[in-house]
């Protein structure tokens, strides 16, 4: 095998690929559709993975939450023992239940005044000024739900207290911290202080969970270990536990959407097997020609396969362009207004990705062409010659 | 030079169309043909004559026989060995010219000789321009696809095409079936040249007298067998193609040879060849002087 002979075979390659410029379009077309959809699945589904470890992380940190395994309240004063272990840095006391305010079914939180941003920054307005006063905070979606603005008054009652309370809106916290899906799901939210809430929820002296800050990452396992063995009753987790479950959940989905990608793929394949299996029987006398002027097998297959590899570099290269572009696209405009998952997924050009998708591309379409490539090979001259 | 560039021996040809059913396209065909001739094959539809010419281009086996190219022996060549000697010994022209109809005429020129290897780029370049300048293709037409170019233009890129690897030996398949009668004149006029000037052995099988008339030698085939081979040279008429074209296709000639001695040089061939190729320049420098006094 001679490269200049291959360099021949492969410009004869192109140029019968020129001369077929919708039906090689078309095939192309195919490989693409099926590369740019494994490429922006992958760059999403590694950008959501990445954005959803990194807010974990930062969330939790070296931080622990206690609450009770049945879900039922807890003894503030298991906070106040669990400060006195040894590595742990501060602990956090919080309540989370349902109110109604305005007459609308919100999640209630209760939030000791200085960890209020704990749960989120405040963009507009003031935090609440102390445990005792009758402030509240809230998000824009919320606030447009109920339809009050900074400075307005807000009634809530619960079901322990169905006498309504009458609270100053003070401020207005960010919207789409893990936190807040994490604990209200996609409710409106209203934020009050620990003392307040207990008494909204009749639940003095209790408390929903623990957030546990130690000293450094090295001591969650002793202190963990503490808590469990003082309080059986509690449940401790851990930014490892959030992490692993949360991973898992997204290869899942990962794995799945990646799975609905490969029958694009897989269409693709079948495309260019029947562009190549058409091409070699219309050329059935070209082949004829070719050996009887000497070309030799590989001479042939090599044509074939080289059209094929062709197809698949150049679907591989607008599919993985096409696949970034339709990821930006997805991540930036259709996932935060359709979804509304309050994550700023990043977007990544991963080379990793980028090169996958190119040799995945040429890999298919030269493994597809094959079987008519060798069948090309086999074509006898004289029968090739009497087709007229 | 004593050798036939072409010996058959007891060539049989049996097609099995079924367990039961066989024809017998040839039976038992000895033919030489020998260098510098221009063989006329002729015989009704069904003889056998496209039979023949497969086996003596070796796209087909015989069933029986021997097959005797150049003095190899060549019946048990396996597909890629025979693949070369195509390639490099025998030209092929048919009825339905059978282009490339992706290349322009120069790439299908080109083709053969790149295929094989023995060329660079420059020099198939500017072999196939002197030979599509030998068998008179129009230089407007060299950049054209065959769908562009009428039936003769083709059969001359075709013929340029057969010539690229100094074949041996050329084998017509009714050249000028598919050409109107002034195409018709312009190809054989071409191929008649070749033979003469050149010493081109060109081997055309047909069933059109006109063609048969400008042999050197007709054999007739009939249900598989030849029956006469007169080992007359028939009368040629000379041949009267216009000075100015005659002294154009010498030119180009003397350029192949030119490019026919780099290459051989390059290639380290013996220097049998080499003197093979200078005896024809010297020739052609002779035809050359005497078509300009």
């Amino acid at each position: 095998m001679k490269l200049s002979q291959l360099k021949v075979c492969l410009i004869y390659a192109l140029k019968d690929l020129s001369s077929r410029k919708a039906r090689t379009a078309f095939t192309i077309l195919g490989v693409i559709v099926g590369i740019a959809a494994m490429t922006s699945l992958m760059t999403i589904g590694t950008g959501m993975k990445v954005e959803i470890e990194r807010e974990v992380s930062e969330l939790l940190g070296s931080s622990i939450i206690v609450r009770d395994r049945e879900k039922s309240p807890m003894p503030i004063y298991v906070a106040y023992v669990v400060s006195k272990l040894p590595g742990v840095n501060e602990t956090i006391p919080l309540i989370v239940g349902m109110a109604s305010v305005n007459g609308i079914p919100t999640v209630i939180l209760g939030v000791p005044p200085m960890r209020v941003t704990l749960y989120a920054p405040i963009i507009e307005g003031n935090s609440i000024s102390s445990d005792l006063s009758y402030e509240a905070l809230t998000n824009r979606e919320t606030a447009k739900k109920l339809n009050v603005k900074v400075g307005d008054q807000v009634t809530i009652t619960t079901q322990a207290s169905p006498t309504p309370r009458v609270f100053t809106l003070v401020g207005i916290v960010a919207q789409g911290s893990l936190m807040q899906m994490a604990l209200a799901g996609g409710m409106p939210v209203i934020v009050v202080s620990l003392r307040q809430a207990q008494q909204l929820l009749n639940m003095r002296g209790l408390v929903s969970m623990i957030i546990v800050r130690v000293v450094s990452p090295s001591y969650v396992d002793p202190v963990v270990t503490s808590i469990e063995t003082y309080y059986p009753a509690v449940e401790v987790v851990t930014q490892e536990d959030v992490l692993r479950t949360v991973s898992s959940i997204i290869n899942t989905i990962n794995a799945v959407l990646l799975a609905i990608a490969s029958i694009s793929l897989i269409v693709a394949a079948l495309g260019i097997i029947n562009t190549m299996t058409m091409t070699v029987r219309e050329k059935t006398r070209e082949i004829g020609i070719l050996k009887a002027i000497g070309a030799e097998r590989w001479h042939i297959f090599m044509i074939f396969i080289g059209q094929a590899t062709v197809m698949g570099i150049v679907g591989g290269l607008l599919g993985v362009t096409l696949g970034f572009l339709s990821a930006y696209g997805i991540i930036e405009h259709y996932l935060p207004r359709f979804l509304r998952i309050p994550l700023q997924i990043p977007f990544v050009v991963s080379t990793d990705v980028a090169i996958e998708g190119i040799i995945l591309a040429i890999v298919v379409s030269a493994a597809s062409a094959f079987l008519p490539s060798w069948k090309a090979t086999n074509i006898r001259p004289v029968e090739a010659l009497r087709y007229e | 030079m004593s050798e036939p560039v072409i010996k058959l021996i007891k060539v049989k040809k049996i097609y099995y169309l079924s367990k039961e059913i066989q024809v017998h396209a040839l039976r038992g065909v000895d033919l030489e043909v020998d260098r510098g001739e221009l063989l006329i094959i002729m015989g009704p539809s069904g003889s056998g004559k496209t039979t023949l010419l497969q086996i003596m281009g070796t796209l087909d086996k015989p069933t029986e026989g021997r097959v005797i190219v150049d003095g190899i022996d060549v019946t048990d060549f396996s597909e890629r060995q025979l693949s070369k000697l195509r390639r490099e010994k025998i030209g092929f022209v048919f009825q339905f010219f059978n282009l490339i109809p992706t290349l322009t005429a120069i790439e299908n020129v080109m083709l053969p000789m790149l295929l094989a290897g023995k060329y660079t780029k420059d020099e198939a370049l500017a072999k196939a321009k002197l030979l599509l300048t030998i068998v008179g293709l129009e230089e407007s037409r060299w950049l054209n696809v065959p769908r562009k170019l009428s039936g003769g233009q083709q059969q001359k890129v075709a013929i340029a095409r057969a010539l690229a690897n100094n074949p041996s030996y050329v084998l017509m398949d009714e050249p000028t079936g598919n050409l109107d009668v002034f195409s018709s004149v312009r190809v054989l006029d071409t191929v008649k040249w070749l033979n003469q000037f050149y010493g081109q052995t060109f081997i055309i099988v047909t069933h059109n007298p006109e063609v048969a008339e400008m042999g050197s030698r007709i054999v007739y085939i009939r249900d598989g067998k030849i029956m006469e081979t007169p080992k007359v040279l028939l009368r040629i008429e000379s041949l009267k193609l216009p000075e100015e074209e005659v002294k154009e296709r010498l030119k180009a000639q003397m350029e192949l040879l030119k490019i026919e001695l780099k290459s051989a040089k390059r290639r380290g061939l013996s220097s049998e060849i080499l003197d093979e190729i200078e005896r024809k320049v010297v020739r052609t420098e002779e035809a050359l002087r005497e078509v300009q006094s």
